[in-house]
């Protein structure tokens, strides 16, 4: 039923519960993985200042260096992992991603760190639910 | 991770691709299964009406089938509840009943177009569990 799975994450407590879903999952079904790191460039915006750059550039090497120890976690248990860490709207990269990989789920958390109430569905979560025509897993 | 799984149907055809999620995960996880269908009773209302006394028969009526024909072409035990109501909020209050950690639907059911439907969208907004939209 599953062989790729494209779990995007943001390093939220929910995304951390999605990857282990993800991971569950996958190990199941022997499926592959490809997570997706988004540095939110609608957030920060592309910038000419450099100090703005600064920002964007920890953020991709946080992103970077997440993904690199789920793919640790993914190689352990013997399944193939890819990973992309890219800059724009999550939800539009994820729709992308979900395209080039041929993902028959996606996993995410219901709401990511920009959120502030509690209990309520973030907006990645609702317009990856809403705009990708693929099953979603929100956990 | 899935010991207890709810499927909400409409007997749509997104709802059939939800069945066919939850009946492939349900047995590669071993986990106890549960069909959900609800008549919507705020589309056709709960009056006195005989004809819409009539149509929510009828509704319940195939409610049924939809149900035990899920249950005679699964290869695994499943679970049939039929209920009256708004669907969203059936699906949550049976969700809690069984303690489901997994609820799976259809991306839109018969009422909507080629967005995602209603239900779907309050299940996933208002269910605190994980949900999958089929």
């Amino acid at each position: 039923m599953y062989e790729t799975i494209l779990v995007p994450t943001d390093g939220s407590d929910p995304a951390n519960r999605a990857v282990e879903h993800a991971l569950a999952i996958a190990e199941r079904y022997g499926a592959d993985v490809h997570a997706l790191y988004c540095v939110e460039t609608h957030r920060y915006g592309e910038p000419a200042l450099s100090s703005a750059e600064l920002v964007l550039d920890r953020l991709e090497d946080q992103g970077a260096a997440m993904l690199d120890e789920l793919g640790s976690r993914v190689d352990n248990v013997g399944l193939e992992y890819g990973s992309t860490v890219c800059h724009g709207r999550p939800w539009e990269e994820i729709r992308e991603t979900a395209d080039e990989v041929g993902a028959d789920l996606i996993v995410l958390g219901f709401q990511g760190q920009s959120h502030e109430r509690p209990g309520k569905i973030g907006s990645v979560a609702e317009r990856v639910v809403r705009y990708t025509d693929r099953p979603v897993l929100t956990a | 991770m899935y010991d207890t799984i709810l499927v909400a149907t409409d007997g749509s055809e997104p709802a059939d691709r939800a069945i066919d999620h939850a009946l492939d995960i349900a047995s590669t996880f071993d986990a106890t299964l549960h069909a959900l269908f609800v008549v919507d009773t705020r589309r056709y209302g709960n009056t006195m009406l005989e004809d819409s006394e009539a149509t929510l028969s009828d509704l319940n009526e195939r409610g049924r089938d939809v149900l035990s024909t899920i249950e005679g072409e699964a290869a695994i035990n499943v679970t049939t509840e039929l209920r009256n109501g708004a669907p969203h909020e059936q699906i949550d209050a049976y969700a809690r009943e069984i303690d489901a950690d997994l609820i799976v639907l259809g991306h839109r059911g018969l009422t909507s177009g080629d967005e995602i439907g209603s239900t779907a969208e309050r299940v996933v907004r208002y269910a605190e569990r994980p949900v999958i939209t089929a």
